[in-house]
This record gives structure tokens, sequence and C-alpha cells, in this order.
């Protein structure tokens, strides 16, 4: 596959403070590839300065084998922007809008018709073409401002927190979308804190913290770089003191989180982890309420990474 | 592309209407007011007639010619001067203090005025007093070269006031007409507002609608290049209401200079336009305090050109002439001016020379801020 | 005293536009309280003017030089067209004559020539300036007409112009500032107005935007009190700006600012200020919209200055425009700086009429904060 984009040892300071630390990724061509990381981490910078709106102090952007500069319209005209705001114009309908973005690409008057209805189609704003923005609830203006940014059908799309405050069913209306737009031959960088969503869109994971990547890969790749391949939590009927030192005992168990009457028990990777504690508890004559046996999330990775949760 | 952006700029602009109806609601509104407070003043004759106390003693009654004159500047007719009241001089003294009459006269051994400070009305009462004294020495002295003349009935003449001097002034040009001069100046720097507004549509690192074009395909100057000729069309129709309702609805005679005074405040429009481009590049400040710094400046350039007092102009031409130069409103209050006042263009010329070349440096300095195209901070 | 809290965090960050407007006003300020130069007491100052004279140096014409050069400042200029017309432009000259060809001859044989003049319109000295010429020149024209050869109506004209009468000032202890003063405080309705009502009517915009509204609204805390908080955060404001107008005051005049009359200004202008408070308070909680805002408070500032007679003296503005002006506030303020300017003894009859416009101020104060109670009500209906 190619590269689409290719980052190359970006270093970015605000004064003192670096935004970017070397940071250093690529992306393939037909990926939708997930930025992750919680407030503040770098994401936004990352694409500011992998569009040219921001300065950066060291390192290389390419993007389609091109160097990346404000001029690069090349380049331009085949990427798709999705901000973390919205940004339309007030006085300006849906469609003149959409409209009127696409037509800073695509100078056909005909094509470009086609395109916002297509546009307008994809992230189902068909009832509301000719309202203004202002009359627009904040789920639908999201997906106009989507729909201001893909119109174009651009080969690569870069989408900054696009579904931060949205109601549900906008949510999936967005992501939707997205992968409607992938399986038609965009590639994606998606940038979020929610990582039920990354594991649900993307094909592979970046995740980024202080302005470095601090892993990369698939969501089975991320999961395998930690040591805990199993969560199960039991609520007991009562508690006693020597519950805690019992279970720390049993094969594969790394640690466990106490809070109340509830453990919870991360296993390492081994066969019948959640068999053998149900064994070991009706064994000990441990009476419980619940128990159940999770996977990892991402948010293990992130918390095992960096020592602190996604979303603070 | 240019057509494109054009029209849909169009829209957004004529779809504010906050902005373009204030935008135009104001001068017209403050050329009313201005119209409602000069409205008598330019007819320049009209004042009330003058509080003044006579001390009503002895040399007082003596004096016959001078208490006919009183009395006949006191008749409630048109002509009428004074007010008078005949006291006593303690009392006159009260009154003066306090400030119910201008000043009192006492006779003595000479006519004296007494007064507390010196302004319009005291003026008036010297004058008068005066030209009684310079009569009644011009009777002595036409008696005593010529008695036979008295009889001729020489000193009549000096009842009718013949107007020796004929003022040839092009145009009765007055103070108020200067005073809408700097409203329209001021009016035409105003279109520095549109600009800022516009710019910060298209600027990334002022709104988020301007990342959305800069990531966009089309070179940056287009989008902006287009933004500003549809503000600055919609302003320049904004001054031409203005001069509308100037000349047909409040009768202000401008003179009938039509094509110059189009050509002048188109001029003076990009000057404006041209202002709030580069307020808009040379600071990376919210659009507020951009809004605020460009009020304050276009307001200080009118407040030098004379909008809120007229000698602050000429004070400004005596003592810093250079300021006069580069001063946008000084040249298209001058240039409007001069179009009324002067035979040639000269002038007039000259100022919309000035605001060209003003306007070049404008956008030069903003293209060399313009240039930068990525930001150190969004 | 969340309400107040959460107002100085919004004041913060205008401080920067504050600051350029009070910088801004200042300067406007001074600059007018300093410009006042040409002004309504032309008798002491003489205007400037220049000549061209077409006839023979006659006796006459001497003797119509030597009148003009008592009553004036005589400029040399050079015969051009355009740069006496520059030279009026600029007000280097006031008025300028052109004395015609045999001008002396006809004017002796008892025919009535004409001097062209040219002047600056509906300026006093130049006004003056012709009532003294044609009064000088119907003089000559009974002398002549008396008989009297030039030399004659020379002597005769020298001898009529010492007639002067005698003017007598009392009170001249007066401190000589006050005027100024009362000019800079008169500029000032328009510093303030312009001043207070764009802080405070953007800080309240801010602060009324439509969500925090809502969330004030829908909060424990009454219409009133949130209000009343709000008062006192823009009372803060006002108070400083006041301020900062008392010290440029000081700095400008000194220790007259510390004379009773001085001391009137202080106070009548720091009436005036809250009552411009009053005003932003209003327009920030009526006015939706941020342009909106920037217009009418140029109406308001701009508009009412001229009206009331901040800029162009009131006693040049006509009857009616006065009798209009009385419904704005400015009026009120302006007239009593020039009641206070004019003020020489202390007493309760003079203080009086001083006290009667403070409490019309107060009356208008009360009356926007009123209105402002009543306008946040009936919209709390309808957000």
């Amino acid at each position: 596959m190619k590269n689409v984009i290719e980052v190359k040892k970006i270093t970015k300071k605000y004064g003192e403070f670096k935004a970017l630390d070397n940071l250093q990724f690529n992306v393939e061509e037909g990926e939708i590839v997930g930025l992750l990381g919680p407030n503040g981490s770098g994401k936004s910078t990352s694409i500011n300065c992998m569009l040219s709106l921001l300065k950066f102090d060291k390192g290389s952007i390419k993007i389609f084998d091109k160097e990346m500069t404000p001029e690069s319209y090349e380049t331009k005209s085949k990427i798709g922007v999705i901000f973390q705001d919205v940004a339309v114009f007030e006085e300006l309908k849906v469609y003149e809008n959409i409209d009127y973005f696409c037509g800073l690409y695509i100078k056909d008057k005909h094509v470009r018709e086609e395109y916002v209805e297509e546009a307008i189609k994809l992230v189902g704003l068909n009832e509301f073409k000719n309202h203004l923005p202002k009359q627009l609830s904040g789920g639908l203006l999201r997906r106009l401002n989507i729909a201001c940014g893909i119109a174009h059908k651009p080969s690569l799309i870069f989408l900054d927190e696009p579904t931060v405050a949205v109601d549900p069913q906008s949510r999936n209306n967005i992501l939707e979308g997205i992968k409607k737009l992938n399986k038609s031959g965009a590639t994606i960088i998606y940038t979020t804190h929610y990582m039920e969503e990354v594991e649900q869109l993307c094909d592979r994971i970046l995740i980024i913290d202080k302005g470095k990547i601090i892993a990369n890969g698939t969501k089975e790749e991320l999961k395998g770089i930690i040591d805990i391949a199993e969560k199960v939590t039991v609520e007991f009927e009562e508690l006693e003191k020597d519950y805690i030192d019992k279970i720390k005992k049993q094969r594969n168990v790394l640690d466990i989180d106490s809070k109340n009457n509830t453990f919870k028990i991360s296993y390492k990777k081994g066969k019948n982890n959640l068999v053998n504690l149900i064994n070991f508890l009706s064994d000990e004559k441990i009476k419980y309420n619940k128990i159940y046996s999770e996977l990892p999330t991402l948010n293990d990775v992130f918390l095992e990474l960096t020592g602190k949760e996604l979303r603070d | 592309m240019f057509k494109h952006i054009f029209n849909y700029q169009f829209k957004t602009l004529v779809r504010s209407k906050e902005m373009w109806f204030w935008s135009l609601i104001f001068p017209l509104v403050l050329a009313t007011f201005f119209n409602l407070a000069f409205s008598n003043m330019s007819s320049g004759t009209s004042f009330s007639s003058v509080n003044i106390a006579v001390v009503n003693n002895e040399e007082f009654q003596q004096e016959n010619h001078f208490k006919e004159l009183i009395e006949q500047l006191s008749q409630d007719n048109d002509d009428k001067i004074f007010n008078v009241k005949y006291i006593d001089e303690k009392e006159a003294q009260d009154l003066l203090k306090n400030n119910e009459i201008s000043g009192y006269i006492i006779v003595q051994d000479n006519i004296n005025l007494v007064f507390k400070n010196v302004g319009f009305n005291q003026t008036i009462v010297k004058s008068v007093v005066d030209s009684y004294y310079q009569t009644m020495s011009v009777m002595k002295n036409v008696y005593k070269h010529n008695p036979e003349a008295i009889k001729d009935g020489v000193l009549e003449l000096l009842g009718e006031k013949h107007n020796f001097l004929k003022d040839t002034s092009n145009n009765d040009v007055d103070v108020m007409v200067s005073y809408f001069y700097a409203l329209i100046a001021m009016v035409c720097l105003y279109g520095a507002n549109f600009s800022v507004f516009m710019v910060s549509q298209s600027e990334a690192n002022l709104s988020k609608k301007g990342a959305r074009t800069s990531v966009a395909p089309t070179h940056k100057f287009k989008v902006i290049a287009a933004s500003l000729l549809i503000a600055l069309i919609i302003h320049y129709l904004e001054v031409l209401l203005l001069l509308a309702y100037l000349t047909f609805v409040l009768g202000i005679n401008f003179g009938n200079q039509i094509i110059p005074i189009l050509i002048l405040t188109f001029f003076g429009c990009i000057a404006g336009s041209t202002l709030g481009i580069i307020v808009s590049y040379t600071n990376r400040k919210k659009e507020e305090v951009k809004i605020a710094i460009t009020m304050s400046i276009i307001m200080f350039l009118s407040f030098l050109s004379g909008l809120m007092i007229f000698n602050i102009k000429y004070l400004v031409a005596q003592h810093v002439p250079i300021l006069g130069y580069i001063n946008p409103a000084t040249m298209i209050s001058d240039a409007l001016y001069s179009l009324y006042y002067y035979e040639t263009y000269e002038q007039f010329i000259f100022n919309v020379v000035s605001l060209i070349i003003f306007s070049v440096i404008m956008i030069i300095i903003s293209y060399m801020f313009m240039r930068r195209k990525k930001y150190d901070s969004i | 005293m969340t309400v107040f809290k959460n107002y100085l965090k919004i004041v913060k960050q205008f401080i920067p536009t504050m600051l350029i407007y009070i910088v801004i006003f200042s300067v406007f300020a001074v600059l007018a309280s300093s410009s006042n130069q040409e002004s309504t007491d032309f008798a002491m100052t003489k205007p400037n003017i220049a000549i061209i004279n077409n006839d023979s140096e006659t006796v006459f014409i001497n003797t119509i030089l030597y009148y003009l050069d008592e009553n004036s400042n005589i400029i040399e200029i050079e015969n051009d067209i355009n740069k006496i017309k520059d030279a009026l432009y600029y007000n280097e000259i006031n008025f300028f004559l052109e004395i015609p060809e045999n001008f002396t001859r006809d004017f002796m044989k008892g025919n009535e020539p004409q001097i062209k003049t040219k002047k600056i319109p509906n300026s006093y000295s130049s006004i003056y300036m012709e009532m003294l010429l044609n009064r000088m020149l119907n003089i000559s024209k009974v002398y002549a007409k008396a008989g009297m050869t030039e030399e004659q109506i020379q002597v005769s004209i020298k001898e009529d112009l010492t007639q002067e009468s005698d003017v007598i000032m009392i009170d001249s202890n007066a401190p000589s500032k006050i005027r100024q003063i009362s000019t800079f405080y008169n500029f000032t309705n328009y510093t303030f107005l312009a001043l207070s009502v764009s802080i405070v009517a953007m800080v309240m915009h801010a602060f009324t935007s439509l969500k925090i509204k809502r969330r004030n609204y829908i909060s424990s805390t009454s219409i009133k009190n949130i209000n009343s908080q709000l008062f006192m955060g823009n009372f803060i404001v006002i108070s400083l700006i006041w301020l900062i107008f008392a010290v440029i005051a000081f700095a400008m005049y000194g220790k007259d600012i510390f004379s009773t009359q001085g001391i009137l200004f202080l106070i009548n202008s720091f009436i005036f200020c809250i009552t411009t408070l009053s005003i932003g308070f209003l327009l920030g909680i009526t006015i939706r919209s941020k342009e909106a805002i920037n217009g009418i408070i140029n109406i308001v500032a701009l508009g009412s200055s001229f009206l009331a007679g901040a800029f162009v003296p009131q006693e040049l503005l006509g009857d009616f425009v006065l009798s209009i002006a009385r419904v704005l506030p400015s009026y009120w303020f302006i007239v009593n700086n020039n009641i206070i300017a004019d003020l020489s003894v202390m007493s309760f009859n003079n203080l009086q009429p001083i006290i009667f416009n403070i409490f019309i101020l107060v009356g208008y104060t009360i009356l926007f904060f009123v209105l402002t109670n009543v306008i946040t009500k009936l919209r709390q209906k309808s957000i």
C-alpha cells in the first residue's frame, strides 16, 4: 500500500511547551486511522500542522508524496477537512453553505450540483436544505459541518472530533457516513477521545499523549502489547478481608482493584481464567451476586501506557 | 471561482442585516442631528436679546442721546438688542454676580461698562456703546468743520449703513457644510469595519470559517479580494444613499459637482476599506479588539479632520500640517471643500491622488503581513 | 456575589479594548479643550487679515490701512488668488480685502466704490472685521460729504477712534482656567457617553448572551438582584473612568480643580457618569446584536453631543435645537457645566439651579434603570 501521509519528526513548541514532540507516523491509502488521545494531547495541533495552517519548528510532512505548503493547491484539492467546531456561514442556508465551500474546490456548476446533493444525502439533511444554520439543532449542525468538508469528494479526509457533544442518532449517522466515504475509496484520519468510536471504526489506531505517538497498531495489536488479557468483575455478597490475598495467589492474576463489595481482577493471557475463578469461589464457598468477564479496552491500553484515563 | 465567492459573499453580507442596517442608519441619523443643530446657527444673525442693566443715575438722565439710543434698541421689535433694567448700582452688581445680566452700564464722567467676563454678549454691548461714542465724535467733528453741512442733512447719512464691501468668497460655504464634509469623510472610512468583518471570515486564525477556506485549493488572495470587493460595493452604495439623503432630503448644497464627488467618495471608501485591511492584518487580536481599534482610528482621524470641533482641523493644519497630509478623513473633507470653494480642480486632484497613495500604501503593508499564511497559533 | 465575580471576569477580557478607547478619548478631550482658541470673545483677539491695494498710496488709503492696523494683524501675502484662498482655507488669515483702482478718487467724489473681500465663512472675526470696516467707511463718507479733505478725514478718524467706552471687569480674581475646564468637561459629554456606553454595553452584551441569560433566569437569584450586582460591577468600571478623567483634568489645570467650581465640575461629571452607565445598561440589555451596539453608541454619543452643545457652545445653537435637546440628559449636564463656569459667589440661590439640574440627571438615571428592569422582565417571558 502507498503512503498517503508521511509525518516525520514534527516538533511544535508554544514557548517552552512542546505541543508536538518528534511526532512521526504514516497513513496508508484506504485506511481509517484513529488518532486517539485525551484533551490537549496534540491531536488538533498535529492535524493543523498537516494542513499547513500552523507553523512547526522541526520535521517534515508529505501528503500524496509532496511536501505540504500553504500553496500546495493540487494536494489541497484532494483533501477534505471537518473541524472540531462548526464553521459555516450563519447567513447562508444549508444548501448554500455546502455549495459555497464545495465551490472553492469544484468549478463546474453541474458537477458541483450533483456533489452537493450527494453530500446532503450522505449526512441526511434532505429535509433541511433551505434552513439557516440557526434553525438546526446541534447534531444537525454537525452534519452540515461535515457535508461542507466532504462535498467535493476528497480522497483524504481529516475529521477532528466530529462527534463531540452530538446526540446518539446523529453520531451513528456520522459514523455510518464516514464508513461509506471510506468504502468509496477515501483515506480517513479521525481524531477523538471516544475509544468506542475508534474501536468500532478504525483500521489502525495511533495513541497520542503529550505530543508523542505512544502506540501504533490495530486494536488487536494494541491490546496485545499490554499484559492484561482479560478482566473479571465479581460482586460479593459479603466481603471478608482475606479474599484479596487468596485471589491474588490464583494463576494469571495481575492485579485487583477493589471497591466496596466489587473486585476487578486483571488477568494475564491464559486459558480458562473465568472458569478457574468460579471454581475457586465455589470451593471456598464464597457467595457472590454477579460475575462477568470482559476483554481489555483501549482505555486499559491507554491507562497502562500513560498511567491516566483517556477521559478526564 | 472569483464569481462564485463573490456571489456568496454578496448573499452573506446582504443577509447580515444588522451589519449594513446600522452602518447605513447611523450616518443618516447623525446627518439629521447635524442639520437640526446647525440650521439655526448658519443663519448667523439670530441671537437673543442681551440682558443688561443701566444704572439710573443723574448722569445717565443727562446723556439724552445715549438714553434715546438705549431706549430705541430695547424697543420690542425685530431689531431689539437689549433687555434693559433701569436700577441702582447695588442692584446691578447683584444681578451681574448672579448672572442675570451680561453686564451693566454706568454713566459717570465717561460711559463705563461693567462685565464679569468677556463673551459674545459683552462684545455686542461694547460695540453699541463705542459706536455711540464715535457717532458723537463724528457729529462734533462735522460741526467743527462745516456747521452748514449739518443743516444739509449730512448727519442723516450716519443712520444709513452703506455696505462698501463686496464679498467675493466663491460661495457661501458655511461651517455647517464643513461638518457635513467631515461626516461624509467619516462614513467613507467606516468601510473599514466591513473589511475587518470580511477578513476575519477568511483568516484561519480568526475564524473557523477562515480555517476551512485556508485548506481549500483556492488562493486565499482571491477569496479575500472577492469578499472585500463586495464589501466595498455595498459600502459605497450606502455612501451614495447618504449623499442622496443629504442633498434631496436635508437640502445641503454641495455645488454642481456630482461626478467629482462620486469619484472622491469612491476613493474615500477604498481608503476606508484598506484601513480596515491593515488593522486586520497587523494585529492578531480578537475581532472585538480589532473593531475597537478600527473605531478608535476612525474617530481619531475624524476628530482631527474637524468632525467634532471644526477648529481642530485648522490647528492641525497650522501646527502639525503633516497630519493633514496623511489623514484620509482630512483628504476627503478637504477635497469636498475645495470642490465647493475653489474654481480649479488642483486641490481636488491632489486629495484624490493622496487617497490613492494612502490606499496603495495600506495594501502593500497589509500584503506583507498577509503573506504569512501559516500561523503560530490558531 | 457570583454574578459580580463573573462580571469582573468578563471585564478582564475587555481590558485591551477598554484601554484603546480610554486612551483615544482622553486624547480627544485634551486636544478639544486646548483647541478653544477662536472663542466668541473676538473683541479681545485681533484677526489676521491680508490686503491687496490696487489704488495708489493716497492719504485716504493710508487712513484705511492705519485703521485696519489698529484693529487687526496685517499679514503680508503674495498677490496670487490661490495662495490667498489657501491662506483663508488654512486659517492663516481670517479676512482678505482687495482695494480697487481709483478707490480714493471715486470715494471722495461721493460715489460708493466697493472693496472686494474674501472671508472665512461664519467666522466671528471676519464678521467683526466687516462691521468695523463698514463703520469706518460710512463715517468717512459723512466727512467727505461735509467737505473734508483726505487729510482732514485722517485727523478726524484718528480722533474718533480714541473714543471708546471704558470696560471695568469685576471678579477678575476668578480662576482663569475655569473656562477651559468647562470646555474640557463639556467635551467629556461625548467621551463619557462613548466610553461608558460602549464598555458597559459591550460587557452587558457578553453577559446577557442568550445562553447565560437563560441560565440566569432559571437560577434562584432574582432579576433585580442580578441586575443590582451587575450595576455594582459597572459602577466600579465607570468610577475608574471618571477618576482617570479627573486625574487628566488635574494634570492639565492643576489646583484649579480643587477650587469650589472645580469640585462642582467633578461632582456634576460624576453624576453624569452614572447616568451614562444607566444608558449603557439599558442599551446593553435591550440590544441583541454587536453590530447594532456600535451604531447606536455613535448615534447616542455623537448625536447628543452635537444637539446638546458639547462641541458647539450652547449659546450658538438655535432655540429650537435647544428645546429639543432638553430631552437629553447631556443637555442638563452641559447646562450645569456652563452655570458652574459662570459662578462667582457661593450662595444657596446660586447653587439652586445646579442642584436642580443634578436632580434631573438623577431622575434620568432612575428612569433608565427602571426601564432596564421592566424590559428584562418582559424579555424573560420571551426568550
